[in-house]
């Protein structure tokens, strides 16, 4: 073993993260290798240096504040699982998680139900399936949005993000945001061609996307497998891999939707670390 | 889970107080001191508090086939990478994270000064994934886990870490 192989495998030496045989060939390089093994007396010397910082105390009063902030029912003895809390019919759960996701868009009357905070964020197209995409369109207001363009917004989430301006055949980039429920980040990306529109999401697959009762049908695009939802006004797809999960809604066009699919799933293939 | 921390999270679903008190106990040092070492202490009680906001939200769909402290580290480090991205560069310098100088040598001190300014130049996912696994003490499933990348992503970022920390030390050593 020489030292440029050494070298990027002295960090998960050091870790013990490596397999037995490969830790083997680290060891035997080592012992004949001064330069190395500086490099290991390194690495450990920082973990060794930081870890001897001082804890940070707590600050007093930390634990009121939070008790201040929540919500009354919380600290009351009413927070529930959600799914208890409402009833779990398909179409009531989608409506109400429709009230979340389209605040501003659709007028709700006066006896809407109440959605308790503890609704999980959670995307549900069901209605962009159903309708069309609203204008101004979000995934929900529990993500705070912010505007960023592609390429910074690719920087500001630990997942894969097709970052190109062009989907296909002119659909265009118009805008992009980043969001964070706290619990997950997503990317949504608005395109145009003209008067058409579709929306894609990028985001962890843990995050739940829904399409309401929408029938799923699992195509074949290239060597993966993607479902596809036929829903009355567009089309949506939704795949995933290496823990990145994509959803684009919107095309009026089956086949439109799957050279979408291939595009985005080829380059975000292409950056694969 | 542990069966403990099991009936922890039952006891605050239920809206117990005492269930969520002993929860914050339990997480919030470890919270705290990764929020410190990400943002500095200006902030870190902030974000401290929003990330048990956002837990104690959250509880009713955490669904325990997540270990929970995965879960935690992950909504701290998004807010940390949050508010990095609210409030750009330079930030607070660190100097609470220095050892007492009474109690090292003049060398020690040194070093550990240095090492926190090469830490205060790393890229802030960088220094997420140096933490967590130097601090924090995280195996590389879990971090990758935490920051949902590849383990693999996991090495190289921290392999990237610590080759800028000590091409800084290095040549602030020489000047
Ligand atoms: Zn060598």
């Amino acid at each position: 073993m020489t030292c440029a192989e050494c070298e990027p495998l002295i960090g998960r030496f050091a870790d013990g993260e490596l397999d037995p045989g490969r830790k083997d060939f680290v060891s035997n390089h080592l012992a004949d290798c001064p330069a190395c093994v500086a490099k290991l007396g390194a690495i450990r010397e920082f973990g060794d240096t930081i870890r001897q910082w001082p804890v940070p105390v707590l600050p007093a009063g930390l634990w009121n504040r939070i008790v201040d902030e929540m919500p009354t029912p919380a600290i009351a003895g009413k927070i529930r699982p959600w799914r208890r809390a409402v009833p779990l019919q398909i179409t009531t759960v989608a409506a109400l998680v429709l009230i979340a996701v389209y605040t501003g868009w659709l007028a709700f009357g006066p006896d809407t139900p109440h959605i308790p905070d503890s609704t999980p964020a959670m995307v549900d197209l069901s209605l962009i399936l159903e309708k069309g995409i609203p204008i101004n369109f979000n995934a929900g207001d529990e993500f705070n949005f912010v505007s960023a363009p592609l390429d910074k917004a690719k920087q500001q989430v630990t997942f894969h993000v097709f970052d190109k301006p062009q989907l296909t055949d002119g659909f265009t980039a118009k805008q992009c945001r980043v969001g964070c429920c706290g619990m997950h980040s997503i990317v949504q990306t608005e395109y145009c061609r003209d008067q058409e529109q579709c929306v894609m999401f990028q985001y962890p697959r843990e995050l739940p996307v829904t399409f309401g009762t929408a029938p799923v049908e699992a195509v074949q695009v290239g060597e993966k497998s993607v479902n596809v939802v036929q829903g009355k006004a567009c089309w949506a797809a939704f795949w995933h891999f290496n823990g990145t999960a994509v959803t684009i809604v919107g095309p009026r066009d089956r086949a439109e939707l799957l050279r979408m699919v291939a595009k985005v799933d080829q380059s975000i293939e292409g950056t694969k670390q | 889970m542990t069966d403990r921390l099991g009936d922890l999270i039952q006891q605050c679903l239920a809206g117990d107080s005492r269930g969520q008190k002993s929860l914050y106990d339990e997480f919030a040092p470890k919270v705290y001191r990764l929020a410190v070492r990400m943002v500095g202490e200006t902030h870190a009680a902030d974000l401290t508090q929003q990330t048990f906001l956002k837990m104690f939200r959250g509880l009713p769909r955490f669904q325990g086939n997540a270990s929970f402290s995965t879960w935690l580290y992950r909504i701290i480090v998004n807010e940390c990478l949050q508010h990095r991205r609210r409030t750009p560069r330079p930030h607070q310098q660190l100097t609470s994270n220095l050892p007492d100088p009474a109690e090292t040598t003049s060398e020690r001190l040194e070093k550990a000064d240095l090492l926190q300014r090469a830490m205060d130049g790393l890229d802030e996912k960088l220094r997420a994934v140096f933490l967590l696994r130097e601090v924090e003490g995280l195996s590389y499933e879990e971090i990758a886990e935490i920051l949902e990348i590849p383990a693999g992503t996991v090495a190289s970022q921290l392999n990237r870490a610590r080759s800028e920390l000590r091409n800084y030390l290095t040549k602030a050593m020489s000047e």
